[in-house]
């Protein structure tokens, strides 16, 4: 008689699977109101206007490393007639992790917003493992100051709100 | 795919020993056959996408995403088992930058062969073996899925983020 075996066996138990996950790059900054109001209640040259206090969302998550002068500008599509605009920033509260990168204002006080690209605040180094994000509300104040006096009636013009990643 | 070349085989030596014998008059020979299907367990995963890997994004900031991936445990020991997951190393992105675990999120389907989930909720992931299915009472072959969620908490720098988790099955 010939004996004949056949052996079946399989004993894997384990299995490695590979996880990725995809950040995209961020890059915003936002404000609630689309527009705001500056009221003077005298036309006497050096008149101060009323203030509006604007917080602006700021979110990156790929900041170049380092200081960044200049992440934060402002510009006016043209200047006013007889009035400056001008910003003061009061300061930049941090939601994300405290490692995070973080704004601090270019100047101290009320600075003058031209139709010239004007830096309201640099961007100052986090930590080595988060330097890259900035997540937080950078406050500023916007007033407008009379250069001469001034005529009755209004003017309009549109301020672009910069953030740049310095890369 | 293995068995089915052997018993082939079988077959072939049979015919040629019965022939041989034929020609040179009348014989028989019977061929004691023995068939040993040794005991088997594996597990197998698979991710919905291709390539077989979880890939989950693009991740926006406040954003979420999600991925699933089926578990398949071939056994037939007939004794209960338990598969455990365990995430073998940190989600760490090109630059460096690591993903914190507790934004990266699981939960486990019950089995479609009556083996119980172990984690039916959204749960982090963690660095150490953790218990996620047990099969039924007799040990069945099952099925099931795990979904996968990264949900961070915070801003994450960008990057593509890796890491292995590894599935196992254990005989209880």
């Amino acid at each position: 008689m010939l004996g004949f075996a056949l052996a079946v066996g399989l004993e894997s138990n384990g299995w490695a699977l590979v996880c990725d996950i995809d950040v995209p790059p961020t890059l915003s900054i936002e404000e609630a109101n689309a527009s705001f109001t500056l009221t003077f209640t005298d036309f006497i040259q050096g008149t101060h206007s009323s203030t509006y206090g604007a917080r602006y969302r700021v979110e990156c998550n790929h900041m170049a490393s380092g200081i960044v002068s200049e992440a934060v500008s402002a510009q006016l599509s043209e200047t006013f007639e007889s009035t400056k605009l001008e910003a003061s920033v009061d300061g930049y509260e941090n939601v994300g992790e405290a490692t995070y990168a973080t704004l601090a204002a270019a100047y101290s006080g009320f600075g003058e917003a031209s139709s010239q690209s004007t830096s309201l605040a640099d961007k100052h180094t986090g930590s080595p493992c988060c330097d890259t994000c900035l997540d937080g509300w950078l406050a500023v104040t916007w007033r407008a100051t009379l250069t001469k006096d001034a005529v009755e009636g209004s003017q309009s013009r549109t301020l672009t709100i910069t953030l740049r990643d310095g890369n | 795919m293995e068995t089915k070349h052997l018993f082939t085989l079988a077959t072939v030596l049979c015919f040629f020993w019965n022939a041989e014998a034929s020609a040179q008059g009348t014989a028989t020979e019977t061929i004691g056959m023995e068939i040993n299907i040794e005991p088997a367990f594996s597990v197998e995963t698979t991710a919905d996408q291709a390539g077989g890997n979880i890939e989950l994004g693009p991740l926006l900031p406040h954003g979420s995403a999600t991925q699933t991936a089926h578990v398949i445990v071939y056994t037939n020991r007939g004794q209960p088992y338990r598969i455990t997951q365990h995430l073998k190393q940190d989600f760490q992105n090109e630059f460096g930058a690591e993903f914190d675990p507790s934004g990266m999120l699981f939960s486990v389907s019950n089995g479609l062969h009556g083996g119980q989930s172990e984690v039916t909720d959204l749960t982090p992931v963690k660095n150490g073996p953790t218990v996620i299915f047990t099969s039924n009472r007799r040990g069945d072959a099952d099925e099931f899925t795990i979904t996968y969620a990264a949900k961070p908490k915070k801003l994450i720098p960008a990057g593509r983020y890796r890491a292995q988790i590894k599935i196992e099955g254990e005989i209880q």
